[in-house]
């Protein structure tokens, strides 16, 4: 039996049961040891458990995320969920919106993220005045040449940080469809694609914050996750005290190293693309996402594209549980996290004040999980 | 001889230039008379109404006797041709019922119905409220369904989702004749579908003993926190960790495996029938 799985915390007893939004996700436990077994005649697991392990070597997956884990957790206190779901989109090959009030550590968060990757990193602040050339790249006419040539814009990295990405009109944020869907840039009829490993890290206010914008329905279905950044608790509020008073001004960020280069993660990606998926959580992705177009309060449903994600993510998300095949508690885990950026409430329900994590919900309890 | 006007507010506007003309005038004549006792400049003044010697006087108007004047009347050829003026028609005259077509014949019908509606002894009572009520009504049903919106939720009621282009397939392990379909799958070689039939037979048995509530949409890890903190959560789960790499993982059963697992399985059902272990 491996040990590098331990104990689903949400599977210990007397856990609190938690929603979707809050499920602990750490490798789940392998089949019970005899030792745990009560006094039933016939112990379950033994020899024949042993049988159930994966069939492709996770050990490499499994130590470049613990290590991943152990730079952020030297500056990051609590958010764990987020630093899962950040691993997790990593691995699927997606982008990530980190929505939530000010001085969440968001941006911070998602600058650590790409300090553990020994690849290309740049950081765009939006504001309402940037043109979409200040992010792609312009052609500048060289005199001692007599000709134009392209200048890449900061958009040319690997890790794109993007900072309050809703400051900026539609204007630019059309300028990041192309090259977020197919990470590339075409100016003045020339094709320039981007190096591999390319994610968008971007983080946004919520729309009711002063000076924001609205992000065009298409950009943020380029989004594979839209991550909800909430207040830590007083626990963790505490730590992050203790924390600076101790250290005036907390752990640097030079603390973190990188520990995953953009090779190991290209391979980390391909053995998650090569996962076992059942025929039957197929049909179970394209039920929950054929939901949003028949309900009654949306009036736009989620995309091909939402399918797609929320497979790809399902993938990650059990390749980090230390399976090698998805079940359904991937999917329902992540579908809030897929959906709730690709959908959009009608009016009515929402005066009522329903939001998309309800929908989301609701529509999950309406489909039959497949067994 | 006129007067000189000594105060300019008291003249009229023309009277300036005449006032120098006339003090010309008086000037030569003095001269052509010869010499005169100097006049007074100063007027008399005016009758006061108001003094006590002014007494009111009264006009005494003859009453009008003359005889009243006859109406003349316009010769009625006159009268005729002047009708026929269109300058004289104020009222436009309605066309007339030969010259319309059958289709404005059919709106003018509708209208003067509609306009009935509101008019009449009906509309004079309290029956024009149902009148009233009716088709506010009817526009405000107009409106809802040209705006697609959804009041039904005012009332209590929640929408309902739509059909789904696809048959949703549903599965109730309380129909399920287990014995009859482990048989079958155990002599068809297809231990992977009997393993999952036992499985489902585990999660019947938990059910029936009220340790877990059955839903379809819950999850196998659902079902292992609902058991989490009783003595049956650690085979339960080894139990779901069998089922989720046969099932889920498609893991290859050999057939050599399956009679042990199933043993697993019948034994845990012992477990939860007599259950001597369903709460710690």
């Amino acid at each position: 039996m491996e040990n590098n799985f331990h104990m689903d915390s949400a599977e210990q007893p007397n856990a609190p049961v938690p929603t979707s939004d809050s499920l602990p996700l750490a490798a789940e436990s392998p089949a019970a040891t005899p030792a745990s077994v009560g006094t039933a005649a016939t112990a379950i697991s033994g020899t024949s458990s042993d049988a159930f392990t994966p069939r492709t070597d996770l050990s490499a997956l499994s130590r470049h995320a613990d290590a991943i884990r152990a730079e952020l957790g030297k500056v990051i206190v609590g958010q764990r969920d987020l630093a899962e779901l950040l691993l997790t989109a990593l691995l699927a090959d997606g982008h990530v919106l980190l929505e939530g009030v000010p001085g969440v550590a968001k941006t911070l968060t998602a600058k650590l993220l790409a300090r553990t990757l020994s690849v290309p990193f740049s950081r765009l602040q939006f504001t309402p005045d940037l043109m979409p050339s200040d992010v792609l790249g312009t052609s500048v006419f060289r005199p001692q040449k007599g000709e134009f040539e392209f200048r890449p814009g900061p958009i040319f990295a690997s890790v794109v940080l993007i900072d309050e990405i809703n400051r900026a009109p539609a204007k630019t944020q059309s300028a990041l469809f192309e090259v977020m869907e197919e990470r590339q840039i075409t100016q003045d009829g020339v094709r320039y694609p981007l190096p591999a490993p390319f994610v968008v890290l971007a983080t946004q206010n919520p729309i009711e914050q002063e000076g924001t914008y609205r992000l065009p329905e298409a950009q943020l279905d380029r989004f594979l996750f839209k991550l909800s950044v909430g207040y830590p608790t007083v626990e963790e509020e505490i730590a992050i005290l203790q924390g600076h008073h101790a250290g005036f001004g907390g752990t640097p960020l030079e603390a973190v190293k990188p520990v995953v280069s953009a090779d190991e993660l290209r391979q980390l990606r391909e053995q998650v693309g090569r996962q076992h998926v059942e025929p039957k959580l197929l049909e179970y992705i394209a039920r929950l996402v054929g939901q949003t177009r028949a309900h009654k309060g949306l009036y736009l449903g989620a995309s091909p594209r939402a399918s797609l994600a929320l497979l790809n993510g399902a993938k990650a998300l059990a390749a980090l549980r230390g399976r090698d095949f998805i079940t359904p508690e991937d999917i329902q885990y992540l579908a809030p996290v897929v959906l709730r950026h690709r959908i959009q409430l009608t009016p009515e329900r929402e005066m009522e004040g329903g939001t998309p994590d309800d929908v989301v919900k609701q529509i999950l309890q309406s489909v039959d999980v497949p067994r | 001889m006129p007067q000189p006007c000594l105060l300019r507010r008291s003249c009229p506007a023309p009277l300036p230039g005449l006032l120098g003309l006339a003090l010309l005038l008086a000037a030569g004549g003095g001269y052509a008379q010869g010499p005169a006792a100097p006049r007074s400049p100063v007027l008399p003044p005016a009758p006061d109404s108001l003094a006590v010697s002014a007494a009111p006087r009264y006009v005494r108007l003859r009453a009008d006797t003359a005889p009243a004047g006859t109406l003349r009347q316009p010769a009625a050829a006159r009268l005729a041709e002047l009708r026929r003026q269109p300058e004289f028609q104020y009222v436009e005259p309605e066309p007339s019922s030969a010259s319309d077509s059958l289709w404005s014949r059919f709106w003018q019908e509708l209208w003067r119905r509609i306009a009935g509606l509101f008019s009449g002894e009906t509309y004079e009572t309290r029956g024009r409220y149902v009148v009233y009520a009716l088709f506010a009504a009817a526009f405000g049903y107009v409106l809802l369904r040209l705006l697609r919106l959804d009041v039904t939720g005012l009332l209590g009621r929640r929408g309902r989702a739509l059909p789904l282009p696809y048959e949703a397939l549903t599965e109730d392990i309380r129909g399920i004749d287990f014995a009859t379909e482990l048989a079958r799958a155990e002599q068809a070689g297809n231990y992977r579908l009997a393993l999952r039939l036992g499985y489902l037979q585990t999660l019947r048995h938990l059910t029936d003993r009220n340790l877990i509530q059955w839903q379809p949409d819950k999850t196998n890890h659902d079902y292992l926190r609902e058991l989490a903190g009783t003595r049956l959560a650690p085979d339960f789960r080894a139990l779901t960790r069998q089922f989720e790499y046969v099932w889920y993982g498609e893991l290859p059963l050999a057939a050599g495996q399956y009679p042990e697992l199933r043993e697993q399985q019948l034994s845990f059902i012992g477990q939860v029938s007599s259950r001597l272990l369903a709460t710690s």
